[in-house]
């Protein structure tokens, strides 16, 4: 039986879209004649995924630099601190909360809608979880890690909503903080719930883990409100896989990563395939989805190519 | 006496445009456009800027801001023979991640890992260096063991392999070195076997020089006596995220000298001298018993450059506050 395909979010920018983004930082060009070139790369995005035979489709985030800071600086009460490392060679700006948190308008349905135009299989809207806005940005204004939190589910919540009216059935949000501190999962789920509760019916809903430490809190993740749970695996070899998997709820889908985005080199079919079979013997293959670790937006786009083709040929 | 001192990272980028050489040249390594030696000719680089930088803000002891550094953990470790890294792990509640540490054979150090770092970052003339290294025990345990299949025989091959280390920087004339442990905290059943191979590793540093044990995100607040088997001239200690480390202060053995973790590190929320110091004012006379270094909590690399200089200036400005109050010796 084939399984299922789908990837996690960023698609590697065209070098068209490099210097599109560097020439409207330096003034060069405008607004409009940026989103010309950001809308001509998702085009290709999507194109690219459809040739290969994903099944559930993404954007490529070729609007964004970064999911959080990209989000969240469009929300009032945000401003941005500066560039942080996040690994390696691997650096994020930091947003910060100075004010109350708001929302002027939807941030991300006009890009889920072009992708949408675009593509003939379904395609996911991501956005990111309250809970990874919160640990994400550096906070001078709650005070409390709860209150600001519950403000990001608000400002999320309304986005999802909007998403969900404009025609958007498959939903993920991105919480690569799950799991930080394992006292605070009560609040993620919480937090997750006011966003994910009010979609039910209207959208299946995706969260994904990010590279959470299964080992330390499988059990625990495995309990997040959604209809369908996304993490990495591939970078170490599913340590605590079995834990997340025997406490995973019988009607959520798993989608399990089987391409070590970290790793430049593009794996083999038969190597992705080895850790299909693995997985596998943890997640019903009738629930499972197969997907990469994490984005490709730090991996060269023919790696990018060679990866997810090795993958969906291994899931077939 | 006191002294104003970095912890041990800073930030290896800024937001200016010509504070990101480094981000830049590592996009073309990925690309194929920059080769590693050009990657390491603007690590030396942003290393010697970022000790001049810490010089620029008049902090007593500085370090190269482990600017080489791929994490806290598997720069060090991937030196060492019989180690490889694995998949991503979290550092702590931080928002930086790392290679988890693989032990695949006997642990061993056939080649130097931070000396030529060291020696560089002196060439910049900074009022006084500190050699920053991973702890023995919180690399034990943060390691995956395909080979002891023990904590204690993996600790000891470590601190063996890093008293090396410790030995060699101090022939690079390093006069203060730091060993990190934050893993203490959260497992005080292991003081024993952090006094045993800390001790190790500081033995490589040579007499008369300062050597610091590092705690962090805890505190060690669940230690008695043990407090005083605790190697090292100094003992670092959070008090931002380790609030039960202010009684500890009371307790500490005579003589200990002490690095206090007082500005977060983690937030851009920049604390001044004077809110500081009207913190330390209760302690104000155990405190001028000791030689006491003042800084941030941990490694400024966990906020944007522009803050973490503030956050030093701000140190600087709270040993002269205390110098010129309390008539401390700095």
């Amino acid at each position: 039986m084939a399984l299922l395909t789908s990837t996690i979010g960023s698609l590697p920018k065209p070098p068209a879209l490099h210097e599109a983004r560097r020439r409207f930082a330096e003034g060069e060009i405008d607004g409009p004649a940026l989103r010309e070139v950001e809308n001509e790369a998702v085009s290709r995005a999507i194109a690219l995924q459809e040739d290969l035979g994903l099944h559930l489709l993404v954007d490529g985030e070729m609007d964004r630099a970064d999911p959080i800071c990209s989000f969240a600086e469009r929300l009032g009460g945000i401003g941005i601190a500066g560039w942080v490392r996040i690994f390696g060679d691997r650096y994020v700006r930091k947003p910060k909360i100075v004010g109350p948190i708001a929302r002027a308008g939807a941030s991300t349905v006009d890009r889920w809608r072009f992708a949408r135009d675009a593509a003939s299989a379904a395609v996911k809207a991501v956005i990111p979880g309250p809970y990874s806005l919160m640990d994400g940005s550096f906070d001078e204004h709650y005070g409390s890690r709860r209150d600001a939190c519950l403000a990001f589910a608000e400002v999320v919540r309304a986005e999802a909503l909007d998403l969900a009216a404009a025609g958007a059935t498959e939903i993920q949000l991105d919480e690569p903080s799950a799991g930080a501190r394992l006292d605070e999962i009560p609040l993620l789920i919480e937090a997750l719930g006011r966003v994910t509760e009010p979609l039910a019916g209207r959208a299946r809903t995706w969260v994904y883990l990010g590279y959470a430490d299964l080992a330390a809190a499988g059990a625990e993740l495995a309990a997040m409100p959604a209809d369908g749970l996304l993490v990495a695996g591939a970078h170490c070899a599913y340590a605590g896989l079995d834990a997340f998997a025997q406490s995973l709820p019988s009607a959520r889908f798993a989608g399990i990563g089987v391409v070590d985005v970290l790793d430049p080199r593009v794996e083999t079919e038969a190597e992705i395939a080895a850790r299909i079979a693995r997985v596998a013997t943890s997640i019903p293959r009738d629930r499972l989805w197969v997907v990469p670790d994490g984005g490709f937006r730090a991996v060269r786009a023919d790696a990018a190519r060679g990866k997810l083709a090795a993958m969906v040929a291994a899931a077939r | 006496m006191i002294r104003s001192a970095n912890h041990s990272s800073y930030p290896r980028i800024g937001d200016g445009a010509w504070d990101q050489q480094l981000r830049r040249v590592a996009r073309d390594r990925e690309r194929g456009l920059a080769s590693d030696d050009e990657v390491r000719g603007v690590e030396d680089e942003v290393a010697a800027l970022v000790v001049a930088e810490q010089s620029r803000a008049f902090v007593d002891v500085v370090t190269d801001g482990l600017v080489r550094w791929s994490g806290p953990l598997s720069h060090v470790a991937a030196g060492f023979d019989g180690v490889g890294l694995d998949g991503l792990v979290r550092w702590f509640e931080t928002g930086l991640y790392d290679r988890r540490p693989v032990v695949r054979g006997a642990i061993s150090r056939s080649a130097a890992r931070t000396v030529r770092d060291a020696e560089l970052a002196l060439e910049v003339k900074p009022k006084a260096l500190k050699a920053v290294l991973p702890g023995p025990v919180t690399l034990a345990r943060v390691a995956r063991d395909e080979h002891y299949g023990d904590l204690r025989a993996r600790a000891l091959a470590f601190a063996e392999a890093l008293h090396d280390e410790a030995r060699d920087l101090a022939a690079a004339g390093v006069r203060v070195l730091q060993i990190d442990e934050p893993q203490l905290g959260h497992r005080p059943e292991d003081v024993d076997l952090v006094a045993e191979t800390v001790g190790a590793v500081f033995s490589g540093a040579g007499p008369g020089a300062t050597t610091i044990l590092a705690t962090y995100f805890c505190d060690l607040s669940a230690l008695g006596d043990e407090l005083a088997r605790l190697p090292g001239t100094h003992l670092g200690l959070d008090l931002v995220h380790g609030p039960g480390n202010w009684p500890v202060l009371l307790r500490l053995p005579d003589g200990k000298g002490v690095q206090l973790g007082l500005f977060d590190a983690r937030t851009t929320r920049v604390e001044t001298a004077d809110e500081v110091a009207a913190r330390l004012a209760p302690y104000r006379e155990i405190l001028m018993a000791r030689d006491v270094l003042v800084g941030p909590q941990c490694g400024l690399e966990l906020v944007p450059r522009d803050t973490a200089f503030d956050k030093l200036l701000q140190a600087r400005y709270l040993k002269e506050k205390l110098v010129k109050e309390w008539r401390w010796r700095s």
